[in-house]
């Protein structure tokens, strides 16, 4: 038997393995070669996804298998291969492969065998079929894929510049550079795509695009500005004042991209909180050498800028009053920026208090906002009682009326005041002071108004209880003069009210002469009322009463009936916005195909129900979000992204809309009548 | 015997066997035979099961797979009563499908079948979940594809039945088909409900004979609200009156207070017996409701329409809220009026301290008499502190809402499948509260789809007087359907959803189906327990003879014999050397 030698078909075994190795990573590298392909052709389009990941893989995977199978042949004949690659062998190991199919003489097997063995111990299957063969094009091609999938963007950027990417206008990247005022000693914060942008009041906004686009329209709440292109990006500025949007729609020649909303949350600087915490209330002191401990707590959500207790000395009483004004020295602990406390100890002997005098003080705090009104806390009063001035109990004046009484005369102190200063003022700086003592004379008209009962007629607009309501007024004053209110402690006060409004009418015009005799008339009344304070206070805590007994005594000729439209009510504004953004979000999502741009402007049109609404802000986020979902082909993350949507739109909704009334069995309510009817009859004739 | 003779027989047994198989006679028997049991499946889902049951049965029972009046004894397979339970005969044994692993069924989803446009609409679901504790049951609502509202529940047992209220909020008018999923893990319970959103307001008459608080507050709070539309009249001396859109001058007259749903009457204790008399007849001939809004304790001719003997009253100053029995709205009062009785069959609607009825509703006819004795809860309208606006907009709404329409169409479902049966029933409102009698009506009914009309429905007098009855077949086509009625220029319309795939609840019947077994001598097993049936029904069905018709030549073996006879006679004829 002529037998080949033992080590020649392992030899070829293991050539054909290795003719299959090579031939794998060949065909992954074809694979690869694919995705490529498939990426390139969708650059100015599409980013890359995670898809394109298993797709590539899968292409490799594919390549390799179809390769290895199509070089089965191939590997069958290593030998061919081998004798291919090494030309030297001369047929032999062809030969000896094939031997045993052949009838030779067993000198002739012996001696091709015996050659074979010797050419196979020489022969190295690493030098034959080098690894380079299979593995060098798969990495070279792999990189590329990487790079393709790494550095996609800048590739679509490129694209955009070699002019691949025109046929697809839009918004690449958004960077924004959100500048918190100078006084905020804030440091600027960048976002990469935000969805939101959460800024501090007075922020300037940085807007950093990139878009295949030659021009960019932004779009905010205050109005659209359009702005070009320098060295492909695009620059502008918002200034954050109010919450809103930031709008962006990429435009090229005719075209138009999709537009990328933004939301702007405006975070106001809040003023800052500062309040007395000891002693707290208000002070009968023993004497006028008493001290007092103060402690006050201060704080702002930026950082305090100072922090003070201001006093004013009253002295005297009535018409002698005298003020004297000052600030308490006091020790501040800044635990943090926004966290401030003062302490004084405050020896009162040093203001020189007589019995009957008072001081009242309060803390100011004010922060570094430009132009930032300072906060005050509540004022307190520290008095020193006259002698016999404290009444017993059941019987004492309230001591607001007695600051009542105070306000009115720091009205005719300004007033006083500004007179004197008027040669040294301009026209209108006076007319705007003269205003504003005005302003202060409602305010405190007001306070009486309040006190004596008054109803919203006596101010016809909660917002602006200054106004003076000259009718009703005039109303009053038949009253006063027909004797009809008897108590006179109640008979002083409405004097002052109208003697109130007449200096509040004449400071409005800036005629200062002539409010001041009514400012001190009102004081002169004030003081009146106070003398019967125990009369006034039963008279103010009763409500007006309707006089019933004078009901129909009129003249019945005069009157006649009165017609009104029919009462029906329209659905809010908001309810009704939310409602055909509910609408509109059914009918896009119906379609058989999502339209992102249309997400997009429902998103914005959302936002403009309502911008400073969390819940609204949430609604269009989610919108937005489905907006960009759509536009990098991922519907699925869409439709629930709507879904979220539709159910925050939904929930907003509900809010302001009551149930639907469950229906009732209609059979069931009329047996219902039948019977009670039967059993209300008397028992004989049921 | 020769063999001649064995020739002989043999041949005329040959020939004997050959003429009884053309003959072939029929003898008449007695014999045991198999019992017959019928499988029937209660529903389509337990179908497979019935098979499996069926083909268990095979062996020892003549089984069909259909209600026999023959039937020895009956199986029904599944959690509810199949159909033609009627016709079930013998023995009735149940079979439940088999609960391992978590399990969810939708046994209810209900919904108003009419809902105002400005409303949410609940839709009062409830899920049976089994084999699933400590994992969490998911529920949706979809409109239109979307989801509208969602719902998570913890599990905490192995059997389960959850109320989970879910919201619609409709935007737009029209016929709405929602969808509600329950899901378990892979589980899956689905039920489709149909909701016929009209944008419609309901008139509110507001008549006070004289001016009263409550009667104003509770008037500025419908006319806030865009689902009515408010007509008032304020008399405020002798004819004299503030009017708002165009109020009837007075109760007393029918035909001017029927286009109102609901009247709500400030101060009736200033009504006078006309006006009560006005008010009596729009309640039992319109069938409207009437809001008695009583600020002080006073007599009156509207006592009549109480109903009640006396009214107690709480003065003492004590401020009370007065909490609603069904839902969350309450009042508050200081001063309170109760029925020391209530009227037969009242309804309390809402109650104070120690529950003493303060809101309560009596039918008088076909209408319904709402009487409140909070007498100064108009003082109390601080919404931090009472919810007066909601409680009385929620209030008049219910009130005015279950006012019959003149012609009233009812759909015997809201959601069909294609060629489904539907009953359709119209009252008209006026024929069946007249007194007049004879009636006499023209009346057609249409199922239309749009502006096309897709069929003609034919109605016939239905068992009450004023009342039609037809019958349709859902169009084969799915979509929204109107059906419309016009009765003696009156008309009303019912929605109609046509769906190829809609799905309906499926309660739980366990309890009467078990009943149901039990009552018939059987029993109802788990399907786990299938290999117990048989030898239960062999325990409960009685063996019988059974009188059977025997035709003994159709038997096959016949032709052995007739073989036999004919090779045997053949072969002794060639041992004898014959041909």
């Amino acid at each position: 038997v002529n037998a080949p030698p033992e080590a020649l078909q392992p030899f070829l075994t293991r050539a054909a393995r290795r003719l299959a190795w090579i031939s794998a990573a060949e065909g992954a590298a074809a694979g690869l070669c694919v995705a490529i392909v498939a990426i390139v052709v969708r650059i100015p389009r599409w980013p890359p996804t995670s898809a394109d990941v298993w797709l590539g893989a899968a292409l490799a995977l594919a390549g390799a298998l179809v390769e290895v199978t199509r070089s089965r042949g191939k590997r069958r004949r290593a030998a061919y291969a081998i004798e291919r690659r090494s030309p030297d062998c001369r047929n032999l190991l062809i030969t000896a492969a094939e031997l045993d199919t052949h009838a030779v003489t067993e000198r002739v097997a012996q001696a091709v065998y015996a050659r074979a063995a010797q050419l196979i111990a020489h022969l190295d299957l690493a030098t034959l079929f080098p690894a380079r063969d299979g593995v060098a094009p798969l990495a070279v091609v792999a990189a590329v894929w990487g790079l393709l999938l790494g550095a996609w963007r800048p590739a679509a950027e490129a694209s955009h510049a070699l002019g691949v990417g025109d046929r697809g206008v839009g918004v690449t990247r958004v960077d924004v550079v959100v500048t918190p005022p100078a006084y905020t000693r804030r440091s600027a914060q960048t976002l990469h795509d935000p969805a939101r942008i959460q800024a501090l009041a007075g922020s300037r906004i940085q807007l950093t695009v990139r878009a295949r686009a030659t021009e960019l329209v932004v779009e905010t709440l205050r109005g659209r500005d359009t702005f070009g292109a320098t060295n492909n990006e695009f620059m502008a500025d918002v200034t954050a004042d109010a919450d809103g949007y930031v709008a962006l729609e990429p435009r090229s020649g005719a075209n138009t991209g999709p537009r990328r909303l933004i939301g702007l949350t405006v975070t106001p600087d809040n003023a800052p909180r500062v309040r007395i915490t000891a002693p707290g209330n208000d002070l009968r002191l023993q004497g006028p050498k008493q001290s007092i401990d103060i402690a006050v707590d201060a704080g702002d959500d930026i950082g305090l800028a100072s922090l003070t207790v201001r006093y004013t000395k009253v002295s005297g009483s009535g018409e002698r009053f005298t003020f004297t004004e000052g600030e308490l020295p006091i020790t501040v602990t800044r635990a943090s920026a926004q966290a401030w406390s003062g302490r004084a100890h405050w020896n009162l002997e040093t203001l020189g208090l007589a019995p009957g005098d008072m001081v009242v003080y309060h803390a100011v705090a004010t922060d570094h906002r430009p132009g930032g009104t300072p906060s005050e806390s509540d004022s307190f009063i520290a008095e020193v009682p006259a002698p016999g001035g404290n009444a017993a109990p059941g019987f004492d004046v309230d001591p607001e009326q007695e600051r009542y009484a105070v306000s009115q005369q720091m009205v005719i102190l300004k007033t006083e005041r500004l007179t004197a200063r008027k040669a040294q003022m301009s026209a209108e700086d006076y007319a705007n002071a003269a205003a504003e003592i005005a302003a202060e004379q409602r305010k405190v008209r007001a306070e009486f108004v309040f006190m004596m009962g008054g109803e919203l007629a006596d101010a016809p607009d909660i917002t602006n209880m200054t106004d003076i309501n000259e009718e009703a007024e005039a109303n009053g004053e038949d009253d006063i003069l027909a004797g009809r209110n008897a108590n006179q402690g109640r008979v002083a006060l409405l004097r002052a009210i109208r003697s109130m409004s007449r200096a509040a009418t004449s400071l409005t015009t800036a005629d200062l002469p002539a409010a001041l005799p009514h400012e001190r008339a009102a004081l002169t009344q004030l003081e009146r009322a106070f003398s019967h304070a125990r009369i006034i206070l039963r008279a103010l805590t009763e409500h007006e009463r309707l006089d019933l007994s004078r009901r129909l005594t009129g003249p019945l000729a005069a009157a006649s009936p009165a017609t009104r439209p029919r009462a029906e009510a329209e659905p809010e504004r908001r309810v009704i916005e939310l409602r055909r953004a509910l609408a509109d979000v059914a009918a896009l999502a119906s379609g058989s195909t999502l339209d992102g741009a249309g997400v997009s402007a429902l998103a914005e049109r959302v936002l403009r129900i309502e911008p400073s609404s969390r819940e609204i802000q949430q609604v269009a986020d989610r919108l937005s979000q489905a907006a960009t979902e759509l536009s990098r082909g991922d519907a699925s993350e869409a439709r629930r992204s709507l879904d979220e949507s539709t159910r925050n739109i939904a929930t907003a909704l509900r809010a302001k809309l009551l149930d639907a009334p469950a229906r009732v069995n209609e059979g069931l309510g009329a047996l219902n009548g039948a019977l009670t009817d039967a059993l209300r009859r008397p028992a004989g004739s049921r | 015997m020769n063999t001649r003779t064995w020739r002989l027989i043999l041949r005329s047994v040959a020939i004997v066997i050959a003429i009884a198989a053309v003959v072939d006679p029929a003898v008449t028997i007695n014999r045991a035979a198999k019992p017959l049991v019928a499988v029937v499946a209660a529903r389509a889902r337990d179908s497979s099961l019935a098979a499996h049951v069926a083909r268990s049965l095979d062996r020892q029972f003549l089984v069909v797979r259909a209600p026999s009046s023959a039937a020895d004894a009956s199986v029904m397979v599944g959690d509810a009563l199949p159909p033609n339970v009627g016709t079930l005969a013998g023995r009735v044994f149940a079979l439940f499908a088999d609960r391992s692993g978590p399990m969810v069924t939708l046994e209810q989803t209900t919904a108003p079948s009419v809902a105002p446009s400005i409303a949410r609409v609940p839709i009062a679901t409830v899920a049976h979940v089994t084999g699933a504790r400590g994992r969490t049951l998911d529920v949706s609502l979809r409109a239109n594809g979307i989801e509208v509202d969602h719902a998570t529940r913890s599990l905490r047992s192995d059997d389960e039945r959850i109320s989970i209220p879910l919201l619609f909020t409709p935007s737009v008018p029209g016929a709405e088909l929602l969808h509600v999923r329950a899901s378990v893990g892979a589980s899956t319970g689905v039920a489709d409900v149909g909701v016929d959103v009209r944008d419609k307001r309901w008139p509110v008459l507001v008549f006070d004979p004289r001016p009263s608080w409550m009667s104003t507050f509770v008037r500025r709070a419908l006319e806030r609200d865009p689902r009515f539309a408010v007509a008032s009249r304020v008399v405020t001396s002798r004819n004299v009156s503030t009017a708002a859109g165009q109020p009837p001058p007075r109760l007393d007259d029918l035909a001017s207070l029927a286009p109102f749903d609901a009247i709500v009457v400030g101060a009736p204790d200033a009504l006078g017996d006309r006006d009560v008399a006005g008010l009596d007849a729009f309640l039992r001939r319109r069938g409207g409701r009437v809001i008695l809004l009583l600020d002080r304790r006073a007599r009156g001719p509207y006592e009549r329409l109480l109903g009640v003997t006396s009214l107690t009253s709480d003065s003492t100053g004590k401020t009370e809220t007065i909490m609603r029995e069904s839902g969350a709205d309450s009042l508050r009062g200081a001063e309170l009026a109760w029925p020391s009785q209530l009227p037969p069959a009242a309804t309390v609607i809402a109650t104070a301290r120690a529950r003493h009825p303060i809101v309560w509703a009596s039918h008088v006819g076909a209408g319904q008499v709402i009487v409140s004795g909070a007498l100064d809860a108009w003082r109390f309208r601080d919404p931090s502190v009472s919810a007066f606006d909601r409680f009385w907009q929620t209030l008049v709404a219910d009130a005015a809402d279950a006012a019959p329409p003149p012609l009233a169409v009812i759909a015997s479902k809201t959601i069909a499948l294609p060629g489904e049966q539907i009953d359709v029933d119209a009252t008209h409102l006026d024929a069946s509260l007249s007194p007049a009698r004879p009636i006499r009506a023209s009346a057609s009914g249409s199922l239309i789809a749009g502006a096309r009309r897709v069929a003609n429905v034919r109605l016939w007098p239905g068992d009450r007087i004023g009342t039609l009855r037809g019958i349709i077949r859902a169009p084969s086509t799915p979509g929204f359907y109107r059906l419309a009625v016009e009765t003696n220029g009156a008309r009303g319309e019912a929605s109609l959803i046509v769906a190829g795939d809609a799905s309906r609840a499926t309660p739980d019947a366990r309890g009467l189906v078990r009943a149901w077994a039990e009552s018939r001598g059987g029993a109802a097993l788990e399907a786990s327990a299938l290999a117990s049936l048989p030898a239960r029904l062999v325990s409960t069905i009685r063996p019988a003879d059974r009188r059977t018709i025997w035709h003994p030549m159709r038997s096959a073996w016949w032709i052995l014999p007739f073989a036999f006879a004919l090779s045997l006679e053949w072969w002794l004829r060639r041992r004898r050397g014959l041909l």
